[in-house]
């Protein structure tokens, strides 16, 4: 048997049962449990931000279940809680409503989680309780009378332990029957002031709106004072907005706060309801975590372990990662050779194997270590509930440019990558912050940037001033973004949006200790959502860029550059043609040096390298040659590329010969070729720091172009994109401008 | 039209009795430590509906924990839930201090 129902269509769909509950309550958990998927959770609230579905063996068939994202109420405030709100109204086009909710509540906090529930039950929603936290409720020696309590909701309740498995069997039982009993929660009766009002509201509406809307979603309208309520069921503006004034002027006679009437009415029902069944022995106070607060939240040792932590975490990332990106980059390399001696019959798809294939995946596989290093501490924070108390301590940094606490973790996220970190904005309330918050987060040095630092400041940087400096630098590079955005933040605040703040409000939950298997799943999904998505477009661009690289090459190339190079000879040395043709022929160091002029000769013939030649006036003010401008331009999809780019321009054009050395040798040894600085190193220190700032400022990823104009609109896309280059041109041509007078 | 928030303008006039000796109290004035019932909210107050729903009502007993490092916001004990919010909204809602 399945348990399935016939929509209007006449076709057999599954029956869905929507997870509902308080942030922060367990959902995920349940869902994981129940279906055997990877869904991330974490003691943070809003973790689930997207709605996610799956499916469950309830009895002996098989029901959909939906993960929603934690909200408090149906007063929809942040997108997150939107989702809730729509899916539960059905009021998402091709999708009905729910067949069953299953409400997810704290054991230990559970008047407060009843308002959801309550609300849910208005809606005319069939709906079964599940008391999670039933470990900690004992542990804190809350009773709650379980029989008494389902007499007076009027629905199957079941205790259970999401975490430990425990009590999830009984709650499988209790759904397969709830799909099919469909049993209502007992609603409040209001008091005569709210069915007033709701008449004086039906009174107003027209007819189509009155019929096709029940008595509950009228008093939604009324209680979250949303005239759109009323539009979407078909009553003009004019009509909305009379309709509710007049309700609330009944709500006001009846001597109700039309702001707060639902909340004051629901939650003293809930206490009449629930009070009798709980028994509280202990005082009700925040346990065990008030004395660690009394240290991480400490005015001197709070803001100290902080930096201590945020320290040892990014320190964590730079150094444990190391050794495996070595091991890749080693593999690479072998990988590479083995199937270049292979593959040299046909050069061009030698070239496409090893310098395209090859090198784009090596490019995606790079970032796994230090992405999965990051994330396994982002998880550490946030499943001991530390993250929270990091938002408590860092708000009033955020809150002079219209950010909160709240950013601190999409912005820490964005350390890693910008693209979790905006998808991570949407546990953001407030709208405003929200899109600063978005606006700031692809300044924030990602991981990407990083190869580019370490690159530079190994090849330039540290051979001239030492580790030292070498380090500190690198640190210095991580905060560039930082400080330019948020005067950024500040102004876009100030002038540009012009929406009233939201409160800033933050709950902060008990630790706990940190369970492995959250930990390894979140390393997991992050992982294969940064290979799915950001990697296909890195490996994609990988070769295109190869493709600009290497073509057009016709032969004749070779032995042009050839009579050059032997004329060339001959007038050094005061050789006949013979002579040096010959001189060639002995010598493989000439061999060498004539190879790499071909190799050369074909990137600037490339349609690359004519870009780039083009192109490079405008970056002539930072001090690029053509080849950095390639690197540059290449890296606008995906900055990431510009390592893999420039080992091709170098490579092909001077790398040929392994004994020649890696890639930062080249670099350090390539000189401007004609020009009034002809001869002289091109990799000065002001331009190699001009190019780290441009990197560091410049909007080069289309994957968090895609995103952001996903979570806002293009409109921004276009800001961030237009804004952040523009800054990185200035602000390049500045430094190299100001370096070289010094 | 603003509604009436009838709880302030009778605190406003004084004709709470037993309340008339006490300063008006906001939960901005309390100190670490301290213990108060909530009363009314300002009507400038945004965050009405939200504080409600995590528990912040008028009537309910909350402890004042302590200001974050830099002075806002503050964490606040609310039926054995920590809750954080900024001094500005904080400064919007009125509280009897309880002696322990
Ligand atoms: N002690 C205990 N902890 C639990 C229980 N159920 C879940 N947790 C923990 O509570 C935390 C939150 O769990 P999630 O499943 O992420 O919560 P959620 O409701 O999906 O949260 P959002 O997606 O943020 O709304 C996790 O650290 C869980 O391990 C339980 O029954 N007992
Ligand atoms: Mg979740």
């Amino acid at each position: 048997m399945s348990y399935s129902a016939k929509s209007d269509s006449g076709d057999v769909r599954l029956r869905r049962v929507a997870l509902i509950g308080n942030p922060n309550t367990g959902k995920s958990t349940l869902f994981n449990c129940l279906t055997g998927m990877r869904q991330k959770v974490g003691n943070y609230p809003g973790v689930t931000v997207q709605k996610k579905t799956g499916i469950a063996l309830i009895g002996s068939g098989k029901v959909e279940i939906h993960d929603l994202p934690g909200t408090y109420s149906l007063a929809a405030a942040s997108p997150d809680e939107r989702v809730v709100v729509d899916a539960l109204r059905g009021e998402v086009e091709n999708l009905d409503r729910p067949d069953l909710a299953l409400c997810i509540v704290d054991a230990t906090n559970l008047q407060r989680n009843l308002f959801l529930a309550y609300q849910i039950g208005q809606l005319g929603l069939p709906m079964v309780l599940a008391l999670n936290y039933w470990d900690s409720a004992k542990k804190r020696q809350i009773e709650v009378d379980v029989e008494e309590l389902k007499k007076r909701l009027g629905i199957p309740i079941v205790p259970i332990s999401a975490s430990r498995a425990e009590g999830v069997a009984e709650l499988k039982v209790a759904i397969a029957e709830a799909l099919e009993e469909s049993p209502l929660l007992l609603t409040p009766i209001w008091p005569e002031t709210v069915s007033d009002a709701v008449e004086d509201a039906r009174g107003l509406l027209p007819q189509s709106c009155d019929e096709r809307m029940d008595d509950a979603s009228v008093m939604r309208g009324i209680f979250e004072g949303d005239d759109q309520i009323f539009i979407r069921a078909g009553a003009s503006a004019d009509e909305a907005h009379d309709a509710l004034e007049h309700s609330k002027k009944a709500l006001f006679k009846g001597g109700l706060n039309p702001a707060n009437a639902e909340a004051v009415l629901l939650f003293r029902h809930i206490k009449e309801i629930v009070e009798p069944c709980i028994n509280t022995s202990q005082s009700r106070r925040a346990d065990g975590s008030e004395s660690i607060d009394g240290l991480l939240t400490h005015r001197w040792w709070g803001l100290l372990a902080f930096l201590a932590l945020m320290y040892l975490v990014f320190q964590s990332v730079y150094s444990w990662a190391g050794p495996f990106m070595d091991l890749i980059e080693g593999g690479k390399g072998v990988v590479q050779e083995a199937l270049s001696n292979f593959l040299s019959p046909w050069p061009m798809i030698e070239s496409l194997v090893t310098d395209g294939i090859i090198e784009g995946v090596g490019a995606v596989v790079i970032f796994l270590p230090q992405i999965l290093i990051l994330f396994f501490f982002i998880t550490l924070l946030e499943d001991t509930g530390y993250m929270s108390r990091a938002a408590f301590l860092m708000d009033k940094l955020f809150s002079w440019c219209g950010l909160s606490g709240k950013s601190f973790v999409p912005l820490l996220s964005s350390y890693a990558c910008a693209i979790p970190g905006i998808m991570a904005t949407r546990t953001i309330q407030d709208p405003k912050a929200r899109l600063v918050t978005i606006l700031v987060a692809p300044f924030m040095s990602c991981s990407a940037r990083l190869p580019v630092y370490v690159l530079l400041i190994g090849a330039f940087i540290e051979p001239k001033y030492g580790a030292g400096i070498a380090g500190a630098t690198l640190f210095g590079m991580h905060f560039v973004g930082l400080i330019v955005a948020m005067p950024f933040a500040y102004l876009m605040n100030r002038f540009a949006l012009k929406t009233p703040p939201q409160p800033f409000l933050l709950e902060l939950p008990n630790y706990q200790i940190p369970k492995v298997r959250d930990v390894l799943i979140r390393m997991y999904n992050q992982g294969k959502e940064f290979v799915v998505n950001a990697g296909t477009v890195i490996f994609a661009i990988t070769i295109v860029i190869w493709a600009l690289l290497y073509f057009p090459r016709s032969e004749s190339i070779e032995l042009e550059v050839q009579d050059v190079f032997l004329e060339s000879l001959a007038s050094e040395h005061g050789w006949t043609a013979a002579e040096s043709r010959a001189e060639l022929d002995a010598s493989e160091d000439l061999q060498e040096a004539l190879e790499y002029q071909v190799s050369s000769a074909y990137i600037e013939q490339s349609f690359m390298g004519r870009i780039g030649k083009t192109v490079q006036p405008v970056f002539a003010g930072a001090g690029f040659d053509w080849k950095i401008t390639v690197g540059v331009i290449a890296s606008f999809p995906a900055r990431e590329v510009l390592i893999s780019t420039l080992g091709i321009i170098y490579s092909l054009g001077g790398d040929v010969d392994e004994e020649a050395g890696d890639l930062r040798e080249t670099m350090a040894g390539q000189t401007w070729s004609f020009g009034p600085k002809a001869g002289m190193p091109i990799f000065t220190i002001p331009v190699v720091i001009a190019i780290m700032v441009f990197f560091a400022l410049c909007q080069q990823c289309g994957a968090t172009l895609a995103i952001i104009a996903q979570e806002t609109s293009w409109k921004w896309a276009c800001v961030s994109f237009g804004f952040m280059t523009l800054l990185a041109w200035l602000a390049s041509i500045l430094i190299n401008q100001v370096g070289s007078m010094i | 039209m603003k509604p009436v928030d009838f709880a302030y303008v009778k605190l406003k006039l004084g004709l709470n009795k037993h309340k008339r000796r006490h300063v008006l109290k906001t939960l901005n004035d309390l100190i670490a430590g301290q213990t108060a019932k909530i009363g009314s909210y300002k009507p400038t107050l945004t965050a009405a509906r939200r504080l409600m729903e995590l528990g912040l009502m008028p009537g309910v007993t909350v402890r004042f924990i302590k200001s974050a490092p830099m002075g806002d916001p503050i964490a606040l004990d609310v039926e054995g839930r920590q809750l954080s919010l900024r001094r500005e909204d904080a400064a919007q809602i009125f509280v009897q201090p309880v002696s322990n």
